[in-house]
């Protein structure tokens, strides 16, 4: 039996994992020099996309809808990261960017959308968050933290895109910073 | 720049869903997924090295 608090709570850990998940492919990129393709960059929005249910659940309480938009989200995220790893599952094909821990982060990402699946419909099964009959708690500072630290992670990845981008449509195989390279800012 | 308006409709999405009305953020979530979906095709045009 989860009640409401409990499933706020949970849904702004579950906030914490993602901006977790998008400050780490953050860090790769800045630390390993290595550019974000367009599927990476797609398999980043699954998982802003994938916060927008628990951040509506934060804010306006638990509903099963709200979970629903997740599972779009996640389903949406595995299908970009699965098109990425049948790209490079031939064998000797050396992948997309380094790998980390033995996998490569379309791999990640993929098990990441598997587990958020696994979690929504969990989530689903626990009807005592969705009771009319108590009354909606309010989200403290560590839920409003964490739906402001998402929010924040998007928009940088927003200025990130741009920044690698430019006006231009983002090549496959990305190699510079287009807005940071003179001749081909657009 | 497709992606980059993504992730932008991703950003006033949850801000919405933080600070304005469901439905709304529920509309920008439906049109939200839509883009993706179509910068995905956009880009995923590469045939996969598979045959079953």
């Amino acid at each position: 039996m989860i009640s409401p608090g409990l499933a706020i709570m949970l849904n702004a850990l579950a906030l914490y994992a993602i901006s977790g998940i998008l400050l780490a492919a953050f860090a790769f990129q800045f630390a390993l020099q290595e550019l974000p393709c367009p599927l990476c960059l797609l398999q980043r929005a699954g998982f802003a996309a994938l916060a927008i249910g628990p951040v509506l659940n934060i804010r306006h309480g638990p509903r099963p809808g709200h979970y629903g938009l997740s599972i779009l989200a996640a389903l949406a995220g595995a299908a970009f990261a699965a098109r990425q790893v049948l790209l490079h599952i031939m064998p000797d094909d050396p992948g997309y960017g380094s790998a980390v821990l033995g996998y490569h982060y379309y791999s990640w990402a993929f098990i990441c959308f598997v587990i958020a699946l696994i979690a929504l419909a969990v989530m689903l099964l626990c009807e005592g968050q969705f009771s009319r009959e108590q009354a909606r708690p309010e989200a403290g500072l560590f839920a409003k933290a964490a739906v402001w630290l998402v929010i924040a992670m998007t928009a940088l990845n927003f200025v990130g895109t741009v920044v690698e981008c430019g006006p231009a449509a983002c090549p496959d195989n990305p190699v510079d910073y287009k807005l940071l390279t003179p001749g081909t800012g657009g | 720049m497709y992606i980059a308006g993504v992730f932008l409709i991703l950003t006033v999405t949850l801000i919405a869903a933080a600070l304005a009305s469901r439905r709304l953020a529920i509309a920008l979530f439906a049109v939200s997924l839509a883009v993706m979906i179509a910068v995905y095709l956009h880009h995923a045009t590469d045939t996969l090295p598979l045959s079953f």
